[in-house]
């Protein structure tokens, strides 16, 4: 029950926060800004609503499904209702982008979900806390530009690389590539994170997609070891009984 | 033959001309100083050329680079050999079909302004279609109507880096004067859309329509607001009113302009080389050298009054304190702040030298 009730609250916040955008910035918010509005916030939102699903064979497809009506849904208001602009080749790009971090957050999540049933948890809860920790990785990657702009502040001169390494972690700052928005010079992350006034180039679109490719591959077959781990656990702890 | 030699003469006084100029108003020990400064700080720059020209890989620091070779008293151009012309084929090497000029998509406007610089210091007709081109997309980038903004949004009439990101005062500077080294027609609608932006971005009351404006004559970095770092709210900083009092010159606003003359007086007397002038901080403070000496040298002014009464020749003082901060290998950087790229040696070295180039003139 309080797991839904969080779902709940964190779907209205969310909802609440793309409708105010762009109702305060619909004429004048930028193509590259609403794109990344549109695709940012389903994409990091998904994870929580993706406890119920199980086999990833089957529920995948389902998944991104959904996903991709909800962002559609919102373009479609946005576009048609309120007058926002998009550009079609960078949407079409962050599409392709938030298609690779769902697909590597829900091989994750399954992973996870095996690895804590292999260790004896209850199916339910295995799902609820992997969905709940896939989700709080995602959030806590997309915004390493406000807590370890600091880091790379303090060793920017050292370590000339360490703001564009704290930016490459960040699935938002890969949307943002995709969609063409400097999301670090927006006039709120401007104000917000360091990592702004810091010389930091953004990841290849190219680099990212493929990061996201080997790292699915990677997962698919990490999840496949841990499945069979899981079942063998099973056995054993179902002959031991 | 009476012909020719008037000819000589009259060139030989047009190029004596900036040179007794500087010669009054600079000390010539300190002129001589300054200049070996200027050629350390070029040296250095030739040292950082990457075997394709750039400077570290950015059109933004070798447009920069470029310019101060261009505008040195040595007086270089394209016939002297790779050193400028790689530097040019770099640049030009980066011209995108929008007509921008950048490596990457960030910093497209500020790039393509400071290209733009250096290409019209070639003074070669070759590159007139790149400019062309250059300034199609700068005026193309100011947030206006195009972009569904209307004048009464406080964005209007201003420039960002380059991405579609909010506008500030810093990007609209180096992006008008990018517009006026490639000659863009006085009455082109850019220029007065800017003034809205510039309008907005300074603290007199009397032409600003915002509410938190204030009224000592400075400028802040877009309306309403401050970068962090500065922790000093919406007053006036030394970086910005540089940048907005050079604005206001390059759009053509006259020199008697209450606009101007609130502006002149709040640099003049809040004038500081210590820290970034209305800050207790030292960010940005090369930033503020470069802006301060192209203002001071497009004003035109060579003395004046600070807010103490004390007198100040700009250029000397200028002068001897980049001459005193430069290192042993020519370069320069803010040892206080890495702040918007103050730790790099090569952007720091660039505007520095265009700084003192300024000086000199």
């Amino acid at each position: 029950m309080a797991f839904r009730l969080l779902q709940v609250a964190a779907f209205a916040v969310a909802a609440a926060l793309v409708a105010l955008t762009l109702l305060h910035g619909a004429a004048s918010l930028p193509s590259s800004g609403a794109i990344l509005l549109l695709t940012a916030v389903p994409t990091l939102l998904a994870p929580l609503f993706w406890s119920d699903a199980g086999d990833p064979r089957r529920e995948l497809p389902g998944e991104i499904l959904s996903w991709a009506f909800v962002v559609i849904l919102l373009a479609g208001i946005g576009w048609i209702v309120l007058g926002v602009r998009l550009a079609l080749a960078p949407l079409g790009l962050a599409s392709l982008v938030a298609l690779g971090i769902l697909v590597v957050a829900f091989l994750s999540k399954s992973m996870l979900e095996a690895v804590l049933q292999g260790m004896g948890a209850h199916a339910a809860t295995a799902r609820q806390a992997s969905a709940w920790a896939v989700t709080a990785t995602l959030w806590l990657a997309a915004s390493t530009p406000l807590w370890l702009g600091p880091v790379a502040d303090l060793n920017a001169r050292h370590e000339p690389m360490a703001p564009t390494i704290i930016l490459a972690c960040s699935p938002l700052a890969h949307l943002a590539a995709a969609a063409g928005n400097d999301v670090l010079r927006g006039e709120w992350f401007y104000g917000h994170s360091s990592l702004g006034s810091l010389q930091v180039d953004y990841p290849r679109v190219g680099t990212v997609l493929v990061a996201y490719l080997l790292l699915a591959a990677a997962l698919s077959l990490l999840l496949a070891a841990a499945r069979r781990w899981s079942q063998l656990t099973a056995i054993s702890r179902h002959a031991a009984k | 033959m009476l012909q020719r030699l008037a000819l000589v003469t009259l060139a030989g006084m047009m190029l004596a001309a900036p040179a007794a100029r500087a010669a009054d108003t600079m000390d010539p020990q300190l002129r001589e100083k300054a200049r070996r400064a200027v050629d350390a700080g070029l040296n250095y720059l030739r040292s950082q050329q990457a075997e394709d020209g750039s400077v570290a890989k950015s059109v933004g620091i070798t447009a920069l680079s470029l310019r101060a070779f261009l505008e040195s008293h040595r007086g270089y151009n394209e016939g002297d050999g790779p050193f400028i012309t790689k530097q040019v084929e770099f640049l030009t090497s980066k011209v995108n079909a929008d007509g921008s000029i950048s490596e990457s998509l960030q910093n497209r406007s500020y790039n393509t302004a400071v290209a733009l610089n250096a290409l019209a210091a070639t003074k070669n007709p070759k590159y007139d279609s790149i400019m062309a081109g250059g300034r199609k997309f700068l005026t193309g980038h100011q947030i206006d109507e195009s972009e569904g903004y209307k004048p009464e949004h406080r964005y209007y009439g201003g420039v960002g880096y380059g991405g579609d990101e909010r506008p500030d005062m810093s990007n609209l500077y180096i992006a008008l004067e990018g517009l006026k080294a490639a000659s863009t027609d006085p009455k082109d609608p850019v220029w007065q859309k800017a003034l809205v932006f510039v309008n907005r971005s300074q603290n007199r009351s009397e032409s600003n329509d915002q509410s938190w404006a204030a009224n000592d004559g400075g400028f802040v970095y877009m309306p309403g607001w401050n970068p962090p770092e500065f922790e000093n709210g919406t007053n006036s900083y030394g970086g910005m009113t540089a940048a907005g009092l050079v604005s206001l010159l390059f759009a053509g606003v006259d020199k008697s302009d209450p606009r101007v003359q609130a502006a002149y007086q709040w640099i003049t007397s809040n004038y500081s080389l210590e820290v970034n002038p209305g800050t207790n901080a030292k960010h940005g403070l090369f930033y503020f050298y470069n802006a301060f000496a192209k203002v001071m040298a497009a004003y035109g002014a060579d003395e004046f009054t600070d807010g103490k009464g004390q007198k100040h020749n700009w250029r000397n003082e200028l002068a001897q304190k980049l001459v005193s901060l430069q290192a042993p290998d020519g370069s320069w950087s803010n040892p206080n702040s890495n702040k918007w790229w103050e730790d790099k040696p090569q952007l720091v070295t660039a505007w520095s030298v265009i700084a003192l180039e300024q000086a000199l003139k």
